[in-house]
C-alpha cells in the first residue's frame, strides 16, 4: 500500500531532503546565557558549536540512609550541535543510568540537565513527555519498535503522535527510509526484517522528528559484527548527511571508534575525554583501546 | 508452605482476580438465589393455581440450570487460564528454584480451591439475602399480602449450588494443573518476552469476506421476517446457520476491514495514535474472533429472551382487563356439523349426544339446567345472558372472496378457507351489550354487522366493510348497519380471540339452523372476590371434573368455564414466571459475556504493557495513550453489542408479529427497560475494565 516507484522515490527523497535542510535551519540557536561551564572539567568546544545538551553537576543516588549507592557522581560535559559523542564505560560505571537521566526517563538526584537551553530536571510529566516526543530521538539495543506496525508505520508514527500532516509524513518518511536504505523494507513487518534493518527502523523512527539530540543505548549490542558496522556507518551519515547530534552509550570500542569524541565513565564520574580530531578511525579505535585497557588494568590493580 | 505461598499469590494479585472473584460471586449467588424460589412455598400462601405455577417455575429453573452451568463453567475455566497465563513468569521462577512441577500444580490446586471456597461463601450469603428480596418480589407479582419479616432458606439449593460449583472447581483445577504440567521451562522465563506471532491476513481478503458476512447476516434476517418464526421448518434452520456464520464472518474480517477502510484515508490513519490502535485491533484478531462471536451470540440470546419475555408477559397483562369485563363465561362446544334445536339427535353417532335430549327438555337455555343443579345461583349471579352461534356454510374464505378483500398469506390468512364462519342473532348480541352496558343495536330486517376482536385477522373484516356493504348469507343479501367493525368481547378469556362472527336479524335463524358453539357470559351480583370462590365451589360440586368432547363426558349446559379472576391469576402467574426465567438466563449470560470480554481486555493490556511503555518512552502523553486503550477497549465492548442488538431487534421484530395475536404489544417500554438495566452492568464491568487496564499500563512506564 505504500508502493512508490523509483522515480517517485527520489522525488520524494529529494523534496524531504530540502526539506530536512530547511527545518535543520530553521532550528534556533541555543543561549548559553546564563549557563557556567563547570571549572576543573576539559569541555570541547568546538568553534562556533551550541551545546544542545549541558549537563551541570548531575548526581544520582540510590538507596536511602545507611545503603547510598552513587551512580552519578558530579557529572558535567557538554554536547554541542552536530556533535556525535560516544560515552563509554564499564558495566555498573553509571553510563546508562546517564542516559536514563538525559532521555527523562529516570530524574537525577541534583544538578541540571540542559537540552536545547531548557532544564529537564523540572519539568511536569506532560511536559516530559512532549520534551521526548519534540526534542529527542530514541535508540535501543533491543530495537524497540512495535511489532504491529510495518516498518512504515513505525517510523511514521514518531511523527503522527506531534500531529504532523499526513501528505509531510509520506514525504519525510520516504527520504529518511533513502538516507537509511531501508526503502525496500518499509512495506515488512519487524518480525520480517533482520537485526541491523530493525535498528536502522529505530534510527529512522528516532532520527525523523528532527529532535535537538539522539540518544542510541548500546545500539550495536545485539547485531553481529556486519550489520554493527553498517549501522554505525549509517549514524556516521545522519551526523554529516542530516547534521543529527548523536550520543551513543556503549561499551564497544568498536562502536566508540566512529564518533568525533569519547567521554569515559568509571564509578560515576567522568574519567576521562577523547577526541578524534583529524586522527583516522584506526588511529582513534586504537588510542580509545588505550583508555579502555588502562581502566581494565587500574581495576586490576584495585582487585 | 504452599498455602501461604498461594494465600499471599492471591492477595497481591486481588486485582487480578478482582474480576474473576466478583464474576464467581454472582453466579454463585443468583445461582443459589432462583434455584431456592421453590422453598418460597414453604413461607408465602400461594392459592392452588400459583402453587402450580410456582411448580411449573421451579422445575424450569432447575432445567435451565444446567444450560446456565454449562456456560458459567465455561467463563469461569476460560478465567482461570487467563489467570495462569499472566502468572507464567512466576512459575518459571519456582521451577528454576528446583520446585517440582508437582508443588507448582499444587500451589494452583490451593489457590484455586481458595478462590473458590471464597467465592462460594461469600456467593451463598449474597445468595440468601437476595433470596429474600425475591420473596418480596414473588408477594408483589402474586399480589399475596405480606404482613411479618419472613425469613427463606433453601436448604436443597444450597446443596445444589456446592455439588454444581463443586464440579465446576474441580474441572478447573484438572485444566489448570494440566496447562501446568505442559509448560517448558524456557517459555515461562521468556513469557514476557516473547510477542505472540503475528499472522497476517491480506487485507484484501478481509474486505471481500466483510462484505460476504453482511450478505449472510441480510439474507439471514430476510429469511427469519419471511418465516416469521410461526414453523421451525428448513428455512428457519438456513436462517440460523447463516445468521452465526455471517456473525463468525464479521468479527474474523472486522478488523482487517476497519484498517484498510481507515488507511484509504490517510489523513485519518496518519493522526495520533489512530494507526497503532487499529493495528493492536487487527493482531489480535486471530485468537480472539471466535470468543467475541460466541460472545455477541449469547448477548443476543440474553437480550432476545429477556425482551421478548418481558414483552410476552406484559402483553398478557396489558390487554387482560379488556378481555376479562365478563366476570365468568361458560361455555360448550358441538360435538358435531348437525345439531340443531329440532329435538331430534343427530344419529349414529354413539354416546355423543346423550346429553341432547336433557337440553332439548330444557330449550337449550343453559340457564334453566343451571339454576336446576345450583339452588343458590341467583345470590351469586346479577345477570347472565347466553348467545348461540350458528354455521352458515360459509368460511371466512368465502366472506374475503364476496368483499374482493385480499387475504395476506400468513398462518392465518392459510387457514381461513378451513374456518367456517358463524352467524349469532341480532337479539342475543344485545344481550351481551347490555350486560356490558352498552347500547343496543337494531338491525331491522336486511341489515348485518361484523364482529371480531382477534388482532391479526380484524384487517380483513374492516376491508370488507369498506369496500362493500353487502353481504349475501343464509341465501339472502343483507347490507351493512354499520362500517365500522365491532370489537366488543364475546368472553372472558386471556386473548381477544373473536375471529369473526355475522350478526344478523333473527328471522334468518330457525331451530333447524345448525348450531356451532353456545355462550354464557355471567355478572356477580357482588364484588368478584367475594363471590367467585362459593359461585366456584356450588358450580363443581354440581358438575364436577373436566369435560371434552368425547363419548359419555359432559357437554351440556357447559364444557368449560373461565372466570376473569382465573385469568388474572393465571397472567400474574405467567408474567411471574416469564420475567424470573428471562432475568435468570439473561443476567447470566450478560455477567459472562461482559466477563469474558473484560478478562479478554486485561490479558491483552498485560501483553501490551511494553508497547505503551514504548509510546511513552517516544514522548506519547499520557492523555493520547489513554485514549488509545478507551478506544481498543470500548471496540471490543462495543462490537459485539451492537450486532447482538441488530439480531435481536430483527428477531424480536417477529416475536412481536407473533405476539400480537395475543393483543397489542408494547415491545418499547420493556425493550427499554431491559436495554438500560443491561447497559448500566455492561458499563460498569467496561469501566472496570478500562481502569484496571489503564493502572495496569501506567505501573510500569516511565516517570
Amino acid at each position: 500500500m505504500y508502493e512508490l516507484n523509483a522515480l517517485e522515490a527520489k522525488s520524494l527523497f529529494q523534496k524531504g531532503k530540502k526539506m530536512t535542510e530547511m527545518l535543520i535551519d530553521k532550528i534556533e540557536p541555543v543561549t548559553t546565557a546564563g549557563l557556567q561551564q563547570t571549572p576543573g572539567i576539559e569541555t570541547y568546544v568546538p568553534a562556533g558549536g551550541q551545546p544542545v545538551l549541558h549537563c551541570e553537576n548531575i548526581e544520582k543516588v540510590y538507596g536511602s540512609r545507611g545503603n547510598i549507592t552513587r551512580a552519578l557522581d558530579g557529572i558535567s560535559f557538554n554536547v554541542n550541535k552536530g556533535e556525535y559523542v560516544a560515552i563509554m564505560g564499564a558495566s555498573g560505571s553509571g553510563k546508562t543510568t546517564l542516559l536514563n537521566c538525559i532521555s527523562s526517563i529516570d530524574r537525577v538526584t541534583s544538578g541540571h540537565i540542559y537540552v536545547a537551553g531548557r532544564d529537564i530536571t523540572n519539568l511536569r510529566s506532560k511536559q516530559l513527555s512532549q520534551f521526548r516526543r519534540d526534542d529527542l530521538g530514541f535508540i535501543f539495543q533491543d530495537s524497540n519498535i512495535l511489532d504491529t506496525l510495518t516498518a512504515y508505520e513505525n517510523i511514521a508514527l514518531a511523527l503522527t503522535i506531534k500531529k504532523v500532516p499526513h501528505r509531510e509524513i509520506e514525504m519525510r518518511v520516504a527520504a529518511v527510509a533513502e538516507h537509511l536504505s531501508i526503502t525496500d523494507t518499509l512495506k515488512k513487518f519487524p518480525y520480517q526484517l533482520s537485526g541491523g534493518q530493525k535498528q536502522r527502523v529505530a534510527a529512522a523512527r528516532a532520527i525523523i522528528t528532527n529532535p535537538s539530540l539522539v540518544l542510541a543505548d548500546e545500539p550495536t549490542g545485539a547485531l553481529d559484527s556486519k550489520s554493527a558496522k553498517m549501522l554505525l556507518e549509517s549514524f556516521d551519515m545522519l551526523n554529516k548527511n542530516l547534521l543529527a547530534t548523536i550520543l551513543m552509550v556503549t561499551h564497544d570500542s568498536f562502536a566508540a571508534s566512529y564518533t568525533k569524541r569519547v567521554i569515559f565513565i568509571q564509578d560515576g564520574k567522568i574519567f576521562t575525554e577523547l577526541v578524534r580530531g583529524d586522527q583516522s578511525r584506526k588511529e582513534f579505535f586504537n588510542r580509545i583501546i588505550e583508555v579502555v585497557s588502562f581502566l581494565g588494568g587500574e581495576n586490576n590493580d584495585v582487585l | 508452605m504452599y498455602f501461604k505461598l498461594a494465600l499471599g499469590n492471591v492477595r497481591k494479585s486481588f486485582r487480578d482476580y478482582g474480576i474473576y472473584f466478583i464474576t464467581l460471586l454472582f453466579g454463585v449467588c443468583v445461582f443459589y438465589a432462583f434455584n431456592s424460589i421453590a422453598s418460597q412455598q414453604a413461607v408465602l400462601q400461594f392459592s392452588e393455581s400459583q402453587n402450580r405455577i410456582i411448580e411449573l417455575l421451579a422445575g424450569l429453573i432447575d432445567g435451565t440450570s444446567v444450560f446456565i452451568a454449562i456456560i458459567l463453567g465455561f467463563l469461569i475455566v476460560y478465567a482461570s487460564r487467563y489467570l495462569i497465563r499472566r502468572r507464567k513468569k512466576e512459575f518459571g521462577t519456582y521451577l528454576t528454584l528446583g520446585m517440582p512441577v508437582g508443588k507448582v500444580s499444587r500451589i494452583v490446586v490451593y489457590e484455586t480451591l481458595l478462590v473458590g471456597v471464597a467465592s462460594l461463601l461469600v456467593g451463598l450469603a449474597l445468595g440468601i439475602a437476595i433470596s429474600q428480596a425475591l420473596l418480596y418480589v414473588t408477594a408483589a407479582l402474586f399480589t399475596i399480602q405480606v404482613d411479618a419479616l419472613m425469613f427463606v432458606f433453601s436448604y436443597e439449593a444450597m446443596i445444589k449450588t456446592i455439588i454444581y460449583f463443586g464440579v465446576i472447581f474441580f474441572i478447573t483445577l484438572v485444566f489448570n494443573v494440566f496447562s501446568i504440567s505442559r509448560y517448558k521451562l524456557i517459555d515461562l522465563i521468556n513469557a514476557d518476552r516473547k510477542n505472540e506471532s503475528i499472522k497476517l491476513r491480506s487485507l484484501p481478503l478481509s474486505v471481500v469476506l466483510f462484505i460476504i458476512s453482511l450478505a449472510l447476516i441480510g439474507t439471514a434476517y430476510y429469511l427469519l421476517i419471511d418465516n416469521g418464526l410461526v414453523t421451525f421448518d428448513s428455512q428457519f434452520a438456513t436462517s440460523t446457520v447463516l445468521v452465526c456464520v455471517g456473525t463468525l464472518l464479521f468479527f474474523y474480517s472486522l478488523s482487517g476491514f476497519l484498517l484498510r477502510a481507515v488507511q484509504s484515508n490517510r489523513k485519518l490513519y496518519f493522526r495520533g495514535l489512530n494507526m497503532f490502535v487499529l493495528r493492536q485491533l487487527n493482531s489480535k484478531i486471530n485468537t480472539t474472533f471466535i470468543s467475541i462471536t460466541l460472545v455477541s451470540m449469547a448477548l443476543f440470546l440474553a437480550i432476545t429472551s429477556t425482551c421478548g419475555g418481558t414483552a410476552l408477559a406484559n402483553a398478557f397483562t396489558q390487554n387482560l382487563a379488556a378481555n376479562t369485563q365478563y366476570d365468568a363465561t361458560l361455555s360448550l362446544t358441538l360435538p358435531g356439523q348437525n345439531v340443531d334445536r329440532t329435538g331430534q339427535a343427530p344419529k349414529d353417532e354413539g354416546n355423543r349426544y346423550s346429553w341432547y335430549p336433557q337440553a332439548a327438555a330444557d330449550n337449550f337455555d343453559m340457564l334453566t339446567t343451571l339454576k336446576r343443579s345450583i339452588p343458590e345461583w341467583d345470590t351469586y349471579v346479577s345477570n347472565a345472558a347466553q348467545m348461540n352461534s350458528y354455521q352458515t356454510g360459509m368460511t371466512m374464505k368465502d366472506l374475503a372472496d364476496q368483499g374482493q378483500v385480499t387475504v395476506k398469506d400468513d398462518i392465518y390468512g392459510q387457514s381461513m378457507d378451513q374456518a367456517s364462519l358463524n352467524a349469532i342473532t341480532v337479539s342475543e348480541f344485545n344481550k351481551q351489550r347490555t350486560l356490558l352496558g352498552l347500547e343496543p343495536v337494531d338491525l331491522g330486517s336486511d341489515k348485518f354487522l361484523l364482529w371480531c376482536n382477534f388482532e391479526e385477522i380484524k384487517y380483513v373484516y374492516e376491508q370488507f366493510l369498506a369496500k362493500s356493504n353487502t353481504l349475501n348469507i343464509f341465501d339472502t343479501t343483507l347490507t351493512a348497519a354499520s362500517n365500522t367493525l365491532e370489537t366488543m368481547p364475546d368472553r372472558t378469556s386471556s386473548i381477544a380471540g373473536n375471529t369473526g362472527i355475522v350478526v344478523v336479524p333473527d328471522h334468518l335463524i330457525n331451530e333447524k339452523t345448525p348450531l356451532a358453539s353456545m355462550t354464557l357470559n355471567l355478572m356477580y351480583s357482588g364484588e368478584r372476590a367475594d363471590v367467585e370462590p362459593k359461585f366456584e365451589s356450588a358450580l363443581y360440586a354440581a358438575f364436577p371434573g373436566p369435560s371434552s368432547i368425547s363419548d359419555n363426558a359432559r357437554i351440556w349446559p357447559f364444557m368449560t368455564s373461565t372466570t376473569a379472576m382465573q385469568m388474572e391469576e393465571q397472567a400474574s402467574g405467567l408474567t411471574a414466571l416469564i420475567a424470573y426465567l428471562a432475568v435468570y438466563i439473561g443476567f447470566i449470560l450478560l455477567v459472562t459475556c461482559a466477563a469474558i470480554l473484560a478478562l479478554q481486555q486485561l490479558s491483552e493490556a498485560a501483553d501490551n504493557v511494553s508497547r505503551y511503555h514504548l509510546l511513552e518512552e517516544i514522548g506519547v502523553e499520557r492523555k493520547m495513550t489513554s485514549k488509545a486503550v478507551l478506544v481498543q477497549i470500548a471496540i471490543y465492548f462495543l462490537f459485539p453489542l451492537i450486532v447482538a442488538f441488530c439480531h435481536s431487534l430483527v428477531a424480536l421484530n417477529v416475536v412481536v408479529k407473533v405476539v400480537s395475536m395475543y393483543g397489542y404489544l408494547d415491545i418499547a417500554l420493556p425493550l427499554l427497560m431491559t436495554v438500560g438495566a443491561f447497559l448500566v452492568l455492561y458499563l460498569a464491568y467496561f469501566l472496570f475494565t478500562f481502569f484496571a487496564s489503564r493502572t495496569m499500563l501506567n505501573q510500569k512506564a516511565v516517570v
